[in-house]
């Protein structure tokens, strides 16, 4: 009789055909949405950092921290994607970290199928597969490196469940991996820790993670720097910060997320506040009835808190938004559903009652996906900008000086990208740069952004006029508004009305000839503005002449035949000639 | 000697007895304080648009849709009040409005009362009355038509509850007036047909949902356009949307949804979320203490979710589930809900004190948001009138088509607005209640009549005839000198920062000429508001000049110019 019933229970526990092919369904679905959604993105922010920083082939290359992360195997698969298929198409990128994504909701549905069986466990990973409001992780090629960590954190979990020889071999080398990969690795290790200590409470099997972690603090000493400059201020913030981190990935796990794209409106933080309270409570009821606390579940929260506890000594000063970033949402909620699993009493739920968690689920999932469009969105508006600025930096590839960085390139300041190194690895690798066609195409801020950018490359400014200087062709006017224009020779000359409506004043548009041209003013100030690729001038101008000042904008040639066009907006007269 | 004394018999009023009489008291009170507190207020928004275009006698002025709302019950009262009121007085369209929550209210009473019994079924009564946050729908009369929809659900509800012939008539009825009213009708539809269908279990019963349906559904297939063209995002907003909707009615209900505006609530979440949760899980416990969920529970349960989809689908883009509006009907069947799973629960003394204090604090709580709600509607009152009130002075000179200012969705278009006002009289302001309205509205009034006038500099075309010298207003930092027609300005070597130069002059009947000498002159116009606009009517460059011509309107108010010269500048009376 009882060897019924634990047949009974081992049929339940393993995942039966449908329920792998309703998660083999859902990974394909994710796979294809997730893959349609990144269309247009290209190398963003810390990719640039890669792409400029890691090409040399010394130890340092790999092994030097970035930002504080041991990034080994990111950068070395970063590395071969560079050498294969440069950075002309970032599909294969993209394919990436998809795939990582995939293999965490694969890995999370193993381990919560052996807890909760599989019908469940296809709900759980659902949750994680369509995780919206974690988009970063998910979308965005470059967070493969916290995927690896977390995919291999989980991974030896698993493999330490086996309580094999081979399976502590497996969890010590998926350690080191998970430490490799960024340092994700790090609470994974605590976890893993305490998992030994609580778990085994034998001092023969502490190499299974001593070795790793070894291997990690030789790392350290040799070549980590110190980050700790905030840290007095970060201690302040932490206990906060890791509220709102739970709240965060409590939100994000039952599609209350709200807008998290960066910019415009905060954070939603009603709905994770409440969670977070109604949580702890749910995980003290819990806690209160298991007699002893299995080892696994303070190995799980040793692992979630030490990640918020680490991450808040450390980023906690950048503000207060910093929680609900998309990447710490996604380490949390991926915590905390494994801990859900490992907490959950046996459940045995009738048809209804499944279907019932079924559609909570889909809500949630829908709710998420609006999530993840919205971080889908804001990857392909970075990577418009991207492409452009890149284009902007091709465009004046002839005369633009080696030392030049743009400023509008994403990521700035922390990218610093340097002409002269954009043009290396263009020349070794290709480039994503869109072409003046393609820049032209773009919005309206793209454009403004590149127009500023060619402003800053040629140098354009007004400069004084030097006398008897060379004059050409005479501007092409554009428009006139509140005065009049004559023509005399290579020049246009502006004369205000008696009298404008409304708070508008006179104003000049003209095509600049490809040398530039020569301002005067005459009566009063003239205020001078410049675009190219843009409908409309910048609100900042290129400067103001005096009320009898006279300046140059001599102009160089680059690779674009698109005029430069310029505003004139006097308080009386002004005269605009084309320069020789 | 005690029992010698015979007791005289004492009557006690009876539980039920006295709340019919406290509900009573509450509903005069409310009547009172609505009534007070919309004072002032007039037609606004939508109600113009039924006003200028809802007047024909066709079909479709009655069966259009209003935003996809079919709104035949609403339309007809209107076109009633219009016949009868006219435009000049909105008492009447308030009394309606008021008289239809309180009925919603009495109705929500009954509802409980068959429930938890007579004294608790106050507190929904209470809570509702006095429902600040949502203060749109009750103190705005264009949302009569929501509160027809919902008084007609509650009702069908109480007459299901007969399970008689008559009662099955009334709430098929019923549910066609809902329908008729607006689309709150359609939720409801759906909570009736679980009703009927679940409860009863019987297909004969389907006609009581199926035949009003079947009339909405003619009327969709004749006069619906597609509403569903911005389903688009809304699909993915509308879960979490649905989720907070609930959260924001019940930290609504009891006083906890922050400030109000007449737009709703602007912080329901931040008790709505722990509210709501709390709310989630004593629905989950009593549900599981319950051997079968009734058939009336789903219903309840039905009609909120119904409602929050199709409005989450339909509006989640620009509408928050926290808009006032929207929070009202949650509200209402939340109660309705609570009052059915306490069927049968024992309260006692000091509990039902307990809540009774709880809902105290509410309504005083709501109270407060009420009157915000209604001071902004009355601010919109005389903006309103104002607007009004100078399309009404310069109507010689309006354009038919022209589109009045301070209207959100440009609802007053001139031609319209003066057939309807021939036709049903105007709530328009004349030229002295402008006058004494507060400076933001004068301002408006204004702009409003800046551009029917058309005004603006014009060119001085060679010699102008010139007449009456303008009369000075104020000077500063700076002296004026007269001479003949004109008053020429001559800015001080300095000029103060209190005091910044300017010439400030009354215009003459037939316009001013305006000159500058040796540098530009700025020139702004203002009538009824006391301060200059910030944007100048327009500029005057150096050794230019301008003239400005006013032609004569219905308002006897002059109009003012500032001239602000970098240099000399003189301005001369037109003849």
């Amino acid at each position: 009789m009882r060897a019924g019933v634990a047949e009974v229970e081992a049929r339940r526990i393993q995942p039966s055909a449908a329920v792998w092919g309703g998660l083999v369904v859902l990974l394909l679905l994710a796979a294809v949405f997730l893959f349609h959604e990144t269309r247009g993105t290209a190398l963003w922010f810390d990719d640039w950092m890669w792409v400029l920083g890691r090409r040399q082939t010394d130890a340092a290359s790999f092994l030097d921290p970035h930002n504080g992360h041991f990034s080994l195997i990111p950068i070395a698969i970063y590395r071969v994607l560079f050498a294969t298929v440069g950075l002309d198409s970032y599909a294969p990128y993209r394919v990436l970290v998809i795939a990582a994504h995939l293999v965490c909701v694969t890995l999370l549905f193993v381990y919560a199928s052996r807890r909760v069986g599989g019908p469940l466990a296809l709900l759980v990973a659902a949750l994680l597969l369509f995780l919206g409001p974690a988009w970063s992780n998910i979308l965005w090629p470059f967070q493969t490196a916290w995927l690896t960590s977390l995919a291999s954190g989980i991974g030896a979990l698993l493999l330490l469940d086996r309580r094999d020889r081979m399976g502590d071999i497996g969890a010590s080398v998926l350690l080191m991996a998970s430490l490799a990969s960024s340092s994700i690795g790090l609470p994974v290790a605590i976890g893993l820790v305490v998992e030994i200590a609580l778990g085994r409470r034998r001092w023969r099997d502490a190499w299974i993670v001593l070795a790793p972690l070894a291997v990690y603090a030789l790392w350290w000493v040799l070549y980590q720097t110190s980050q700790t400059a905030p840290f007095t201020e970060d201690l302040m913030h932490a206990p906060g910060f890791i509220v709102n981190a739970v709240a965060g990935a409590l939100s994000a796990l039952t599609g209350l997320a709200g807008r998290t794209v960066p910019g415009g409106t905060p954070p939603a933080r009603e709905w994770g506040y409440a969670l977070a309270l109604g949580g702890l409570a749910l995980l003290t009821f819990r806690l209160a009835r298991m007699r002893p606390v299995p080892a696994r579940v303070v190995t799980l929260i040793a692992m979630a808190l030490s990640f918020w506890t680490l991450t808040a000594l450390n980023r906690a000063y950048l503000g207060a938004d910093t929680p609900y970033s998309s990447h710490y949402r996604y380490v949390g909620c991926v915590f905390i559903l494994l801990l859900v699993v490992e907490l959950a009493p046996p459940l045995h739920l009738s048809t209804r009652t499944y279907l019932l968690g079924a559609g909570v689920v889909a809500a949630i999932v829908l709710s998420n996906l609006g999530a993840m469009r919205d971080g889908a969105g804001y990857l392909r508006g970075q990577a418009a900008l991207t492409r452009a600025e890149l284009g902007a930096i091709d465009l004046v590839r002839p005369i633009v000086k080696p030392d030049f960085v743009s400023t509008a390139l994403p990521g700035y300041p922390f990218v610093v990208m340097r002409a002269e190194s954009y043009f290396d690895v263009e020349d070794a690798d290709g480039t994503p740069a869109a072409s003046p066609a393609e820049i032209a195409s773009e919005g309206e801020l793209v454009r403004l952004s590149v127009d500023q950018t060619l402003i800053r490359a040629h140098g354009i400014a007004l400069r004084p006029a030097a006398p008897g200087v060379a004059l050409g062709a005479r501007p092409a006017v554009e428009s006139v508004t509140g005065g009049t224009v004559e023509e005399r020779g290579p020049c246009v000359a502006f004369r205000p009305a008696q009298f404008t409506s409304g708070a508008a004043g006179g104003e000049l548009q003209l095509t600049v000839p490809p040398a530039g041209v020569l301002l005067k003013a005459a009566g009063g100030t003239a205020t001078v503005s410049m675009r190219r690729f843009a409908d409309a001038y910048p609100k900042d101008p290129l400067g103001t002449l005096g009320p009898t000042g006279s300046a140059r904008v001599p102009l160089r040639a680059d690779l674009s035949d698109l005029p430069w066009h310029l505003r004139v907006t006097p308080e009386d007269r002004a005269t605009v000639c084309g320069l020789g | 000697m005690r029992a010698g004394v015979a007791r005289a018999p004492t009557r006690r009023v009876s539980p039920s007895t006295a709340a019919w009489i406290g509900l009573a008291v509450l509903l005069a009170a409310a009547a009172v304080l609505l009534v007070s507190l919309t004072r002032d207020t007039t037609l606004w928004r939508d109600e113009w648009t039924w006003a200028l275009y809802r007047r024909g006698n066709t079909a479709g002025t009655f069966l259009e849709p209003h935003y996809g709302h079919l709104s035949l019950v609403p339309i007809a009262l209107y076109r009633l009040l219009f016949a009868t009121a006219g435009l000049d007085h909105y008492l009447p369209y308030r009394l309606l409005v008021i008289g239809a929550h309180l009925g919603c209210a009495t109705l929500v009473f009954l509802y409980a009362r068959r429930r938890v019994g007579a004294p608790l079924a106050l507190v929904p009564a209470a809570l509702l009355t006095f429902f600040g946050p949502t203060a749109q729908n009750f103190i705005w009369p264009f949302q009569v038509g929501w509160l027809i929809s919902l008084g007609a659900g509650v009702a069908a509800l109480l007459m299901l509850d007969r399970r008689d012939r008559l009662g099955d008539i009334a709430a098929s009825a019923l549910l066609a007036v809902s329908l008729g009213s607006s689309a709150l009708g359609i939720p409801i539809a759906l909570g009736l047909a679980v009703d009927v269908l679940w409860g009863r279990r019987n297909w004969r019963h389907a006609w009581i949902v199926g035949a009003p349906l079947v009339l909405y559904g003619l009327w969709w297939i004749r006069y619906q356009t597609n509403e569903t063209e911005r389903w688009g995002h809304d699909v993915y907003l509308t879960p979490s949307w649905v989720f907070s909707a609930p959260a924001d009615a019940l930290s609504s209900l009891v006083g906890l949804g922050g400030g109000a505006t007449i737009d709703g609530p602007q912080s329901a979440l931040t008790w709505g979320a722990p509210l709501g949760l709390i709310a989630l899980a004593a629905i989950v416990w009593r549900l599981t203490r319950l051997r079968e969920i009734p058939p009336r529970v789903l219903t309840l349960i039905t009609i909120p979710v119904a409602f929050w989809v199709l409005t989450a689908l339909g509006r989640a883009f620009f509408g928050a589930p926290s808009s006032g509006r929207y929070v009202y009907v949650g509200g209402l069947f939340i109660l309705l809900l609570a009052a059915e799973l306490a069927r049968g629960l024992s309260v006692q003394r000091r509990t039902a004190l307990l809540v009774a204090v709880v809902t105290a604090a509410a309504v005083l709580s709501n109270v407060s948001s009420l009157r915000d709600a209604a001071h902004v509607l009355r601010l919109q009152g005389s903006l309103t009138r104002a607007e009004l009130g100078t399309l009404e002075i310069a109507r010689p000179l309006v354009d038919p088509g022209y589109v009045s200012e301070g209207f959100l969705f440009d609802e007053i278009v001139a031609g319209p607005y003066f057939a309807a006002r021939d036709e049903l009289g105007s709530p328009a302001a004349t030229p002295a209640e402008i006058a004494a309205d507060p400076e933001p509205i004068r301002a408006s009034a204004d702009s409003q009549l800046v551009h029917i006038h058309g005004l603006s500099l014009q060119p001085s075309s060679g010699a102008v005839a010139l007449g009456a010298r303008p009369v000075l207003d104020s000077a500063s930092s700076g002296t004026t000198t007269e001479h003949g027609a004109c008053l020429s300005f001559e800015p001080a070597a300095f000029a103060p920062a209190a005091a910044p130069v300017a010439l400030q002059v009354t215009v003459p009947p037939a316009g001013i000429l305006v000159r500058a000498e040796g540098g530009a002159a700025t020139v702004a116009i203002r009538r009824f508001a006391a301060a200059y606009p910030a944007q100048p009517l327009g500029t005057v460059h150096a050794s230019g000049a301008a003239t400005l011509h006013i032609g004569t309107d219905g308002a006897p108010q002059s109009w003012h110019v500032r001239v602000t010269p970098t240099e000399r500048a003189t301005v001369c009376g037109l003849g």
